[in-house]
Protein backbone atom coordinates (compact mmCIF):
# COMPACT_ATOMS: atom_id res chain seq x y z
CA UNK A 1 0.00 0.00 0.00
CA UNK A 2 2.96 2.29 0.64
CA UNK A 3 4.09 1.75 -2.95
CA UNK A 4 0.67 2.81 -4.25
CA UNK A 5 0.81 5.98 -2.15
CA UNK A 6 4.10 6.92 -3.78
CA UNK A 7 2.50 6.75 -7.20
CA UNK A 8 -0.21 9.09 -6.02
CA UNK A 9 2.24 11.65 -4.63
CA UNK A 10 2.96 14.90 -6.57
CA UNK A 11 6.44 13.63 -7.35
CA UNK A 12 4.99 10.58 -9.01
CA UNK A 13 2.38 12.46 -11.03
CA UNK A 14 2.38 11.42 -14.63
CA UNK A 15 3.14 13.56 -17.63
CA UNK A 16 -0.47 13.25 -18.68
CA UNK A 17 -1.88 14.57 -15.42
CA UNK A 18 0.48 17.56 -15.54
CA UNK A 19 -0.55 18.22 -19.11
CA UNK A 20 -4.22 17.88 -18.23
CA UNK A 21 -4.00 20.26 -15.28
CA UNK A 22 -1.99 22.86 -17.16
CA UNK A 23 -3.78 22.97 -20.50
CA UNK A 24 -7.38 21.93 -20.01
CA UNK A 25 -8.51 25.53 -19.52
CA UNK A 26 -6.75 26.68 -22.69
CA UNK A 27 -8.12 23.74 -24.67
CA UNK A 28 -11.61 24.53 -23.43
CA UNK A 29 -11.11 28.18 -24.51
CA UNK A 30 -10.18 27.03 -28.03
CA UNK A 31 -13.04 24.52 -28.28
CA UNK A 32 -15.60 26.98 -26.94
CA UNK A 33 -14.53 29.58 -29.51
CA UNK A 34 -15.42 27.09 -32.24
CA UNK A 35 -18.52 25.52 -30.74
CA UNK A 36 -20.01 28.28 -28.53
CA UNK A 37 -21.59 25.62 -26.36
CA UNK A 38 -20.29 24.57 -22.93
CA UNK A 39 -21.34 20.92 -23.14
CA UNK A 40 -19.99 20.50 -26.68
CA UNK A 41 -16.75 22.23 -25.78
CA UNK A 42 -16.31 19.79 -22.88
CA UNK A 43 -16.92 16.88 -25.27
CA UNK A 44 -14.33 18.24 -27.66
CA UNK A 45 -11.78 18.67 -24.86
CA UNK A 46 -12.44 15.11 -23.69
CA UNK A 47 -11.92 13.80 -27.24
CA UNK A 48 -8.76 15.86 -27.52
CA UNK A 49 -7.34 14.34 -24.35
CA UNK A 50 -8.15 10.85 -25.61
CA UNK A 51 -6.07 11.63 -28.70
CA UNK A 52 -3.27 13.16 -26.66
CA UNK A 53 -3.22 10.14 -24.35
CA UNK A 54 -2.48 7.93 -27.37
CA UNK A 55 0.51 10.05 -28.25
CA UNK A 56 1.66 10.93 -24.74
CA UNK A 57 5.07 9.32 -25.28
CA UNK A 58 5.75 11.84 -28.07
CA UNK A 59 5.01 14.83 -25.84
CA UNK A 60 7.89 16.53 -24.08
CA UNK A 61 6.19 18.69 -21.47
CA UNK A 62 9.46 20.50 -20.77
CA UNK A 63 9.26 22.14 -24.21
CA UNK A 64 6.32 24.34 -23.30
CA UNK A 65 5.65 26.09 -26.62
CA UNK A 66 5.71 22.87 -28.56
CA UNK A 67 3.35 21.17 -26.10
CA UNK A 68 1.02 24.15 -26.10
CA UNK A 69 0.94 24.18 -29.90
CA UNK A 70 0.14 20.48 -29.99
CA UNK A 71 -2.70 20.55 -27.45
CA UNK A 72 -4.26 23.64 -29.04
CA UNK A 73 -4.11 22.10 -32.51
CA UNK A 74 -5.70 18.87 -31.31
CA UNK A 75 -8.39 20.72 -29.34
CA UNK A 76 -9.29 22.88 -32.35
CA UNK A 77 -9.38 19.80 -34.56
CA UNK A 78 -11.74 17.90 -32.26
CA UNK A 79 -13.98 20.95 -31.84
CA UNK A 80 -14.29 21.29 -35.60
CA UNK A 81 -14.97 17.55 -35.94
CA UNK A 82 -17.80 17.86 -33.45
CA UNK A 83 -19.17 20.90 -35.23
CA UNK A 84 -19.11 19.05 -38.56
CA UNK A 85 -20.85 16.04 -37.04
CA UNK A 86 -23.62 18.25 -35.72
CA UNK A 87 -24.01 20.31 -38.87
CA UNK A 88 -24.16 17.40 -41.31
CA UNK A 89 -22.94 19.59 -44.13
CA UNK A 90 -20.41 18.43 -46.70
CA UNK A 91 -16.91 18.09 -45.32
CA UNK A 92 -15.34 20.16 -48.07
CA UNK A 93 -17.86 22.97 -47.66
CA UNK A 94 -17.15 23.12 -43.95
CA UNK A 95 -13.40 22.86 -44.43
CA UNK A 96 -13.56 26.07 -46.44
CA UNK A 97 -15.91 28.02 -44.21
CA UNK A 98 -15.20 26.96 -40.62
CA UNK A 99 -13.69 29.49 -38.25
CA UNK A 100 -11.17 28.27 -35.72
CA UNK A 101 -8.52 30.05 -33.65
CA UNK A 102 -8.21 33.62 -34.91
CA UNK A 103 -4.59 34.20 -35.76
CA UNK A 104 -3.13 37.66 -36.14
CA UNK A 105 0.10 37.55 -38.11
CA UNK A 106 2.01 40.79 -38.50
CA UNK A 107 5.41 39.35 -39.38
CA UNK A 108 7.33 39.66 -42.62
CA UNK A 109 6.80 36.15 -43.98
CA UNK A 110 4.23 36.47 -46.80
CA UNK A 111 3.62 32.75 -46.99
CA UNK A 112 2.98 32.62 -43.24
CA UNK A 113 0.54 35.52 -43.65
CA UNK A 114 -1.37 33.52 -46.28
CA UNK A 115 -1.27 30.41 -44.07
CA UNK A 116 -2.86 32.39 -41.24
CA UNK A 117 -5.84 33.00 -43.49
CA UNK A 118 -6.29 29.35 -44.41
CA UNK A 119 -9.31 27.45 -43.05
CA UNK A 120 -8.40 25.87 -39.70
CA UNK A 121 -8.27 22.22 -40.86
CA UNK A 122 -5.63 23.07 -43.46
CA UNK A 123 -3.67 24.97 -40.82
CA UNK A 124 -3.90 22.07 -38.35
CA UNK A 125 -2.51 19.66 -40.90
CA UNK A 126 0.34 21.98 -41.84
CA UNK A 127 1.25 22.55 -38.18
CA UNK A 128 1.14 18.84 -37.31
CA UNK A 129 3.14 17.95 -40.42
CA UNK A 130 5.71 20.73 -40.57
CA UNK A 131 6.05 21.98 -36.99
CA UNK A 132 5.53 18.72 -35.08
CA UNK A 133 7.02 16.62 -37.89
CA UNK A 134 4.37 13.93 -37.83
CA UNK A 135 4.12 11.69 -40.88
CA UNK A 136 0.93 11.75 -42.96
CA UNK A 137 -0.08 8.53 -41.27
CA UNK A 138 0.41 9.94 -37.76
CA UNK A 139 -1.19 13.27 -38.71
CA UNK A 140 -4.19 11.40 -40.09
CA UNK A 141 -4.53 9.43 -36.89
CA UNK A 142 -4.43 12.57 -34.75
CA UNK A 143 -6.98 14.31 -36.97
CA UNK A 144 -9.21 11.24 -37.09
CA UNK A 145 -9.09 10.88 -40.85
CA UNK A 146 -7.61 8.36 -43.25
CA UNK A 147 -4.08 8.75 -44.52
CA UNK A 148 -5.47 9.22 -48.03
CA UNK A 149 -7.69 12.07 -46.84
CA UNK A 150 -4.78 13.66 -44.98
CA UNK A 151 -2.77 13.71 -48.21
CA UNK A 152 -5.77 15.12 -50.10
CA UNK A 153 -6.17 17.82 -47.45
CA UNK A 154 -2.47 18.68 -47.76
CA UNK A 155 -2.82 19.00 -51.53
CA UNK A 156 -5.87 21.25 -51.16
CA UNK A 157 -4.00 23.36 -48.59
CA UNK A 158 -1.06 23.81 -50.96
CA UNK A 159 -3.38 24.61 -53.89
CA UNK A 160 -5.18 27.17 -51.76
CA UNK A 161 -1.87 28.67 -50.64
CA UNK A 162 -0.70 28.83 -54.26
CA UNK A 163 -3.91 30.64 -55.23
CA UNK A 164 -3.56 33.12 -52.35
CA UNK A 165 0.08 33.79 -53.20
CA UNK A 166 -0.82 34.44 -56.86
CA UNK A 167 -3.54 36.89 -55.80
CA UNK A 168 -1.00 38.71 -53.64
CA UNK A 169 1.43 38.81 -56.53
CA UNK A 170 3.91 36.54 -54.74
CA UNK A 171 3.93 33.87 -57.44
CA UNK B 1 8.38 32.03 -55.78
CA UNK B 2 8.13 28.26 -55.73
CA UNK B 3 6.58 26.82 -52.57
CA UNK B 4 9.11 24.18 -51.54
CA UNK B 5 8.75 21.86 -48.57
CA UNK B 6 11.43 23.84 -46.73
CA UNK B 7 9.58 27.07 -47.41
CA UNK B 8 6.37 25.53 -46.12
CA UNK B 9 8.11 24.35 -42.96
CA UNK B 10 9.52 27.84 -42.29
CA UNK B 11 6.16 29.49 -42.82
CA UNK B 12 4.40 26.87 -40.68
CA UNK B 13 6.86 27.67 -37.87
CA UNK B 14 6.03 31.39 -38.14
CA UNK B 15 2.33 30.58 -38.23
CA UNK B 16 2.68 28.42 -35.13
CA UNK B 17 4.35 31.28 -33.22
CA UNK B 18 1.60 33.66 -34.31
CA UNK B 19 -1.06 31.17 -33.21
CA UNK B 20 0.46 30.90 -29.74
CA UNK B 21 0.70 34.70 -29.46
CA UNK B 22 -2.99 34.98 -30.40
CA UNK B 23 -4.05 32.79 -27.52
CA UNK B 24 -4.15 33.53 -23.79
CA UNK B 25 -1.60 31.96 -21.47
CA UNK B 26 -2.72 28.58 -20.07
CA UNK B 27 -2.75 30.05 -16.55
CA UNK B 28 -5.18 32.77 -17.65
CA UNK B 29 -7.80 30.28 -18.81
CA UNK B 30 -10.19 29.37 -16.03
CA UNK B 31 -12.99 26.99 -16.91
CA UNK B 32 -15.66 25.40 -14.75
CA UNK B 33 -16.04 21.79 -15.79
CA UNK B 34 -19.10 19.68 -15.12
CA UNK B 35 -19.09 16.65 -12.84
CA UNK B 36 -19.74 14.43 -15.86
CA UNK B 37 -16.63 15.78 -17.61
CA UNK B 38 -14.50 15.27 -14.49
CA UNK B 39 -15.72 11.66 -14.21
CA UNK B 40 -14.91 10.96 -17.88
CA UNK B 41 -11.46 12.48 -17.46
CA UNK B 42 -10.79 10.42 -14.33
CA UNK B 43 -11.30 7.32 -16.48
CA UNK B 44 -8.91 8.62 -19.13
CA UNK B 45 -6.30 9.47 -16.50
CA UNK B 46 -6.69 6.07 -14.88
CA UNK B 47 -6.09 4.40 -18.24
CA UNK B 48 -2.90 6.36 -18.80
CA UNK B 49 -1.76 5.46 -15.28
CA UNK B 50 -2.64 1.80 -15.81
CA UNK B 51 0.78 0.39 -16.79
CA UNK B 52 2.31 1.46 -13.45
CA UNK B 53 -0.78 0.56 -11.45
CA UNK B 54 -1.03 -2.84 -13.09
CA UNK B 55 2.58 -3.62 -12.24
CA UNK B 56 1.99 -2.62 -8.64
CA UNK B 57 -1.25 -4.56 -8.41
CA UNK B 58 0.45 -7.61 -9.93
CA UNK B 59 3.23 -7.41 -7.35
CA UNK B 60 0.81 -7.03 -4.47
CA UNK B 61 -1.40 -9.81 -5.79
CA UNK B 62 1.58 -12.13 -6.18
CA UNK B 63 2.67 -11.36 -2.62
CA UNK B 64 -0.86 -11.79 -1.31
CA UNK B 65 -1.43 -15.10 -3.08
CA UNK B 66 1.97 -16.29 -1.99
CA UNK B 67 1.10 -15.59 1.63
CA UNK B 68 -2.26 -17.26 1.23
CA UNK B 69 -0.61 -20.39 -0.15
CA UNK B 70 1.49 -20.61 3.02
CA UNK B 71 -1.49 -20.35 5.35
CA UNK B 72 -4.00 -23.06 4.31
CA UNK B 73 -6.43 -22.44 7.15
CA UNK B 74 -6.59 -18.71 6.46
CA UNK B 75 -7.04 -19.38 2.77
CA UNK B 76 -9.93 -21.78 3.29
CA UNK B 77 -11.64 -19.27 5.58
CA UNK B 78 -11.10 -16.32 3.25
CA UNK B 79 -11.74 -18.13 0.00
CA UNK B 80 -15.23 -19.45 0.63
CA UNK B 81 -15.56 -18.08 -2.90
CA UNK B 82 -13.26 -19.99 -5.23
CA UNK B 83 -11.86 -18.17 -8.22
CA UNK B 84 -10.31 -20.07 -11.11
CA UNK B 85 -8.67 -18.25 -13.99
CA UNK B 86 -8.85 -19.63 -17.49
CA UNK B 87 -7.50 -18.17 -20.71
CA UNK B 88 -10.39 -15.89 -21.58
CA UNK B 89 -12.65 -16.04 -18.56
CA UNK B 90 -12.69 -16.28 -14.79
CA UNK B 91 -14.88 -18.79 -13.02
CA UNK B 92 -16.29 -18.06 -9.57
CA UNK B 93 -17.79 -20.71 -7.36
CA UNK B 94 -18.92 -20.45 -3.76
CA UNK B 95 -17.98 -23.47 -1.69
CA UNK B 96 -19.09 -23.79 1.88
CA UNK B 97 -19.71 -27.31 3.19
CA UNK B 98 -21.77 -25.90 6.04
CA UNK B 99 -24.06 -23.80 3.88
CA UNK B 100 -27.22 -25.24 2.43
CA UNK B 101 -30.64 -24.34 1.14
CA UNK B 102 -31.78 -21.10 -0.37
CA UNK B 103 -32.40 -17.69 1.06
CA UNK B 104 -35.84 -16.56 0.05
CA UNK B 105 -34.98 -12.90 -0.43
CA UNK B 106 -34.65 -10.22 -3.08
CA UNK B 107 -32.08 -7.48 -3.21
CA UNK B 108 -31.91 -4.08 -4.85
CA UNK B 109 -29.31 -1.42 -5.60
CA UNK B 110 -30.51 1.53 -3.55
CA UNK B 111 -27.79 3.84 -4.90
CA UNK B 112 -28.74 3.40 -8.55
CA UNK B 113 -29.15 6.69 -10.40
CA UNK B 114 -32.84 7.32 -11.10
CA UNK B 115 -32.13 7.74 -14.80
CA UNK B 116 -31.71 3.94 -14.92
CA UNK B 117 -35.10 2.28 -15.39
CA UNK B 118 -35.83 -1.47 -15.18
CA UNK B 119 -35.88 -3.25 -18.53
CA UNK B 120 -36.04 -6.96 -17.68
CA UNK B 121 -35.95 -9.11 -14.58
CA UNK B 122 -35.51 -12.86 -14.27
CA UNK B 123 -35.93 -14.54 -10.91
CA UNK B 124 -35.43 -18.29 -11.28
CA UNK B 125 -35.08 -20.08 -7.98
CA UNK B 126 -31.95 -18.70 -6.39
CA UNK B 127 -30.69 -17.00 -9.54
CA UNK B 128 -31.66 -13.38 -10.12
CA UNK B 129 -30.83 -11.19 -13.09
CA UNK B 130 -32.11 -7.63 -13.52
CA UNK B 131 -31.28 -5.28 -16.38
CA UNK B 132 -31.64 -1.50 -16.19
CA UNK B 133 -31.26 1.01 -19.01
CA UNK B 134 -30.66 4.77 -18.98
CA UNK B 135 -31.66 7.44 -21.49
CA UNK B 136 -28.31 7.12 -23.26
CA UNK B 137 -29.02 3.45 -23.94
CA UNK B 138 -26.40 2.22 -21.46
CA UNK B 139 -27.46 -0.98 -19.75
CA UNK B 140 -26.64 -2.04 -16.23
CA UNK B 141 -26.81 -5.70 -15.15
CA UNK B 142 -27.44 -6.74 -11.57
CA UNK B 143 -27.12 -10.45 -10.84
CA UNK B 144 -27.15 -12.24 -7.56
CA UNK B 145 -27.32 -15.81 -6.37
CA UNK B 146 -29.15 -16.75 -3.19
CA UNK B 147 -29.16 -20.52 -3.65
CA UNK B 148 -26.21 -21.86 -1.71
CA UNK B 149 -26.12 -24.85 -4.03
CA UNK B 150 -26.09 -22.86 -7.28
CA UNK B 151 -23.14 -20.56 -6.87
CA UNK B 152 -21.12 -20.10 -9.99
CA UNK B 153 -20.49 -17.31 -12.46
CA UNK B 154 -18.32 -16.89 -15.50
CA UNK B 155 -16.80 -13.54 -16.32
CA UNK B 156 -15.14 -12.89 -19.66
CA UNK B 157 -12.15 -10.72 -19.08
CA UNK B 158 -10.20 -8.36 -21.34
CA UNK B 159 -8.73 -5.96 -18.83
CA UNK B 160 -7.32 -5.63 -15.36
CA UNK B 161 -8.66 -6.60 -11.95
CA UNK B 162 -8.74 -4.56 -8.73
CA UNK B 163 -9.36 -6.17 -5.36
CA UNK B 164 -11.89 -4.22 -3.34
CA UNK B 165 -13.84 -4.53 -0.12
CA UNK B 166 -17.60 -4.18 0.09
CA UNK B 167 -18.56 -3.61 3.73
CA UNK B 168 -15.61 -5.77 4.72
CA UNK B 169 -16.38 -8.53 2.20
CA UNK B 170 -13.84 -9.30 -0.54
CA UNK B 171 -14.67 -8.43 -4.10
CA UNK B 172 -13.10 -8.05 -7.54
CA UNK B 173 -13.58 -5.15 -9.94
CA UNK B 174 -12.77 -5.84 -13.58
CA UNK B 175 -11.81 -2.80 -15.66
CA UNK B 176 -12.00 -3.40 -19.41
CA UNK B 177 -9.15 -2.38 -21.68
CA UNK B 178 -11.43 -0.50 -24.04
CA UNK B 179 -13.11 2.57 -22.63
CA UNK B 180 -16.35 1.85 -24.43
CA UNK B 181 -16.65 -1.59 -22.83
CA UNK B 182 -18.53 -2.26 -19.60
CA UNK B 183 -16.74 -2.89 -16.33
CA UNK B 184 -18.00 -5.17 -13.58
CA UNK B 185 -17.77 -6.00 -9.92
CA UNK B 186 -18.32 -9.34 -8.19
CA UNK B 187 -18.38 -9.91 -4.44
CA UNK B 188 -19.85 -12.27 -1.92
CA UNK B 189 -21.33 -12.08 1.56
CA UNK B 190 -19.62 -14.89 3.40
CA UNK B 191 -21.90 -15.51 6.35
CA UNK B 192 -24.99 -15.55 4.13
CA UNK B 193 -23.43 -17.36 1.18
CA UNK B 194 -24.63 -14.74 -1.30
CA UNK B 195 -22.85 -13.78 -4.51
CA UNK B 196 -23.47 -10.47 -6.31
CA UNK B 197 -22.47 -9.10 -9.68
CA UNK B 198 -22.96 -5.66 -11.25
CA UNK B 199 -21.88 -4.75 -14.77
CA UNK B 200 -22.18 -1.40 -16.55
CA UNK B 201 -20.38 1.52 -18.16
CA UNK B 202 -19.12 2.77 -14.83
CA UNK B 203 -15.71 3.19 -13.29
CA UNK B 204 -14.39 1.22 -10.32
CA UNK B 205 -15.40 3.86 -7.79
CA UNK B 206 -18.96 3.98 -9.09
CA UNK B 207 -19.22 0.19 -9.12
CA UNK B 208 -18.01 -0.04 -5.53
CA UNK B 209 -20.50 2.65 -4.48
CA UNK B 210 -23.35 0.75 -6.13
CA UNK B 211 -22.21 -2.51 -4.54
CA UNK B 212 -22.15 -0.89 -1.13
CA UNK B 213 -25.69 0.36 -1.64
CA UNK B 214 -27.16 -3.12 -2.28
CA UNK B 215 -29.80 -3.92 0.35
CA UNK B 216 -32.20 -6.73 1.00
CA UNK B 217 -35.81 -5.90 0.14
CA UNK B 218 -37.87 -6.35 3.26
CA UNK B 219 -41.29 -7.80 2.39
Amino acid sequence: MIYISMIDSPEGQSKFIKLYQRYRGLMYHVADNVLHNHHDAEDAVHQAFLTIAERIDDVDVTVEKRTRSFVVTVAENKAIDLYRAKQRRSAEELDENMAGVEIEYDGGDCLARCMAQLPPRYRELLILKYVHCYSFRETARIMGISEANAKKLAMRAKDKLGQMCREEGLL
Amino acid sequence: MIITEERLAMAAGELNEAMLRSLPEPGECRAEFSEQFEKKMKRVIRRTERPAFFRVAAVLLAVFLGLMALIPRVRAGFFGLVRRTYESFIYYEFRDPQAGGMEDARYRITGLDEEYVPETGIHDGGNHHEVYVNSAGDSLHFRYVTDYNAHSMYIEVAGRVERVSIHGEPGDVYIADAEEESNCIIWHVRDKGLMFFIMGRLDAEELVALAESVERIEE
